[in-house]
């Protein structure tokens, strides 16, 4: 029996939500792929049609959940913000849309974020690298700054950018307020370095 | 005619011969300021002494390094290298604190308006006193303002001014309206800088510890501890807001003394929402030339504001720089910065009626008695030292002068605020050392106040006004 698109659509949009639920519950470590199949009523190896691994579930789920905050920060943005503000509120926002997913957070980072080139690792998560940069090349343009004109711009982002959702994943300050910091002073220096380069 | 400038009244000051050892002491720690200040100040005239900011902290820490800076001049070679080598590595724990930045190089508000005291160069290097907070865009306002109060700043407030109106000594205040219609002015701290601060502290005192070889390092060790503690509760808005309230229950509309009310649905430790009040600074008060009897008034509500909050609730308000200060229109003063503000324990209490009852009396051996408990002397030290006994008196009689004077005391008099800073200059020189940590606020205090008032040129009946304060207290 063929399975439609929309029935696919509909399976891996229920392998999300349960794994989302599990995952806040049970535990990132504790919760399998098993568990999460046996659970939505489909084999194991189905599952895997979907995801190579519950990793990868992490993975899709930050994709939706930055996917979102793209949507919101477009609509929130002003215009004529300084550079360091829109950058900002960029990451900012993905940060309030990944927080229900915090406590997971860190294989996201380890499968997806820290890989040292962009064509490295599954489909979503060079998705989610590349959806990342372009978001950012386009606000950059949008201040005429090419972003491939300087070789280190984009590690220079990328570096600060894995480490400010680094240090939010493991923030014990009160509401992550210190994460707000680190952010705010992290795109100082990232928009510092370009104005430094004229 | 403009009376004499401090500058001009520093400057009738005899000066004294530094020692050889002093001056070396004065050029290595001049090096090491120079490096972390990065920018030149201007000398300072009287305008600059009263704008700096107003955390006690920063008094403490001129405190702090001035004591420090003693031990260079009374030990050998060896000590001295010594004592320097743990002085840089304070000074580069300070250095990563930028936020402290100013303070560090001010090396606090009294030292550096008494340029005899230091080389010319260390008192041009010193800058404005202030806290760097770094600024807050809106963007990072709003995220914060959506953690702390659970809403959109948009959402939460009818109206919302994205950009600050005054900078705050942790972070800065944004003028908004309720949804109900009051205007208020809304306070927002820097994100982690209360937390920062207090690690930052606790290194500090760490890198100091090597200086506890010093017979003074327990009294030294105390007022550190009191630098942190006032920190701690500058940098807790909820504490501030508890003071406020309880600052406002002590006035009515009639007493001319105006304290924001505080709106707790929209406030947290980190975000303080006040009224505003409509008011002008006071150099604008004083640049508008008010007549005698508005001066006289303004300056009566300043001393009765402060006698009130200490004898009616054991609060010291001891940071009266004008930045802090209102007029509200016809003499109306208005307060509105209380996160500096001090409770006396019960032991301090004690102290303190004991300075009331020694220094009210004819009785010198309960001034002598008064003044051994501040110094925590033991007899043989009074024995020992009887220079610093002699000032720790003098200083108690200067800071009563006002309140002892029957009818109007004249605050406008060069030679009171003259004699105030002889003492400081004074206190340098014999190195009072070992001292209460409160008395360090209470002499600021008594200070800042002589200072604002004598820019006034205020004529005012302190004594009466404590009188009635006591009697209404119990």
């Amino acid at each position: 029996m063929r399975i439609t698109a929309d029935a696919k659509r509909v399976t891996r949009a229920r392998i999300l939500a349960t794994a989302s639920e599990r995952f806040r519950i049970e535990g990132f470590e504790s919760t399998t792929i098993r568990d999460i199949a046996r659970e939505i009523n489909i084999a194991t190896g189905t599952l895997f049609n979907y995801f190579d691994s519950k990793e990868d579930v992490a993975v899709a789920l930050a994709e939706e959940a930055i996917a979102k905050a793209r949507r919101n920060f477009l609509r929130r943005r002003r215009q004529d913000a300084p550079l360091r503000e829109t950058l900002f509120l960029q990451i900012s926002t993905q940060i309030r849309y990944l927080k229900p997913m915090r406590s997971f957070f860190r294989p996201v980072i380890d499968r997806a974020l820290s890989a040292p080139t962009l064509d490295v690792g599954s489909q979503v998560s060079q998705r989610l690298r590349t959806t990342e940069l372009e978001t950012v090349g386009d606000i950059l343009r949008d201040r005429g700054i090419d972003a491939d004109r300087w070789s280190m711009t984009v590690p220079i982002y990328w570096g600060l950018y894995v480490g400010v959702l680094t240090f939010w994943a493991g923030d014990g300050s009160p509401k992550q307020e210190d994460t707000l910091a680190m952010l705010d002073q992290s795109m100082n220096m990232f928009v510092a370095w370009l104005e430094s380069k004229g | 005619m403009m009376g004499p400038t401090i500058a001009d009244l520093v400057a009738a000051l005899p000066a004294d011969e530094p020692t050889r050892q002093a001056s070396m002491a004065d050029e290595r720690l001049k090096e090491i300021f120079e490096r972390l200040s990065h920018r030149p100040v201007p000398v300072g005239s009287i305008e600059r002494l009263f704008a700096v900011g107003g955390l006690q902290a920063k008094l403490a820490l001129a405190y702090l390094a001035y004591f420090v800076r003693s031990w260079f001049s009374s030990t050998d070679q060896r000590q001295q290298q010594l004592m320097e080598t743990h002085l840089r590595s304070a000074l580069r724990t300070l250095e990563t604190m930028g936020y402290l930045r100013g303070a560090v190089m001010k090396v606090g508000q009294v030292l550096a308006t008494f340029p005899e005291m230091l080389p010319d160069e260390f008192a041009e290097i010193l800058g404005t006193l202030h806290f760097e907070a770094p600024p807050m865009h809106y963007s990072l306002l709003r995220e914060y303002i959506e953690n702390e109060l659970g809403r959109d700043p948009a959402e939460a407030f009818a109206a919302f001014e994205p950009e600050p109106f005054a900078a705050a000594s942790l972070g800065q205040v944004h003028r908004a309206q309720l949804p109900s219609g009051e205007v208020v002015a809304v306070k927002v701290q820097y994100p982690g800088i209360a937390r920062t601060i207090r690690a930052d502290m606790q290194n500090l005192r760490r890198s100091l510890f090597p200086l506890r070889l010093s017979k003074d390092w327990n009294s030294l060790n105390d007022q550190f501890g009191e630098v942190q503690e006032v920190l701690a509760t500058e940098a807790d808005y909820e504490h501030e807001a508890q003071s406020l309230r309880e600052g406002r229950a002590l006035f009515h509309e009639d007493d001319g003394i105006v304290i924001p009310r505080v709106y707790e649905q929209f406030s947290t430790r980190r975000i303080l929402t006040m009224e505003y009040l409509e008011g002008e600074s006071f150099a604008a008060f004083l640049a508008g030339n008010p007549p005698q009897e508005l001066r006289n008034l303004f300056g009566e509500r300043i001393i009765r504001a402060s006698t009130q909050l200490y004898c009616e609730r054991r609060l010291l308000y001891s940071d009266f720089n004008p930045g802090n200060i209102l007029h509200c229109g016809e003499g109306r003063l208005g307060l509105i910065d209380f996160g500096g503000l001090r409770r006396l324990n019960d032991e301090e209490w004690e102290l303190m009626r004991q300075a009331h009852e020694a220094m009210s009396g004819p009785d010198r051996s309960k001034v002598l008695a008064y003044c051994q408990r501040n110094l925590m002397f033991t007899d043989e030290e009074m024995s020992a030292n009887p220079r610093i006994v002699e000032l720790v008196e003098e200083w108690s009689e200067y800071n009563w002068k006002p309140l002892r004077t029957s009818g109007e005391f004249d605050y406008g008099d060069p030679e009171y605020l003259r004699h105030g800073m002889d003492l400081w200059k004074r206190a340098a020189q014999i190195r009072v050392l070992r001292q209460q940590p409160v008395n360090v606020f209470m002499h600021r205090r008594a200070f800042e106040i002589a200072s604002l008032l004598y820019r006034l040129r205020a004529r005012v009946d302190s004594g009466r006004i404590y009188e009635e304060a006591i009697q209404s207290s119990g």
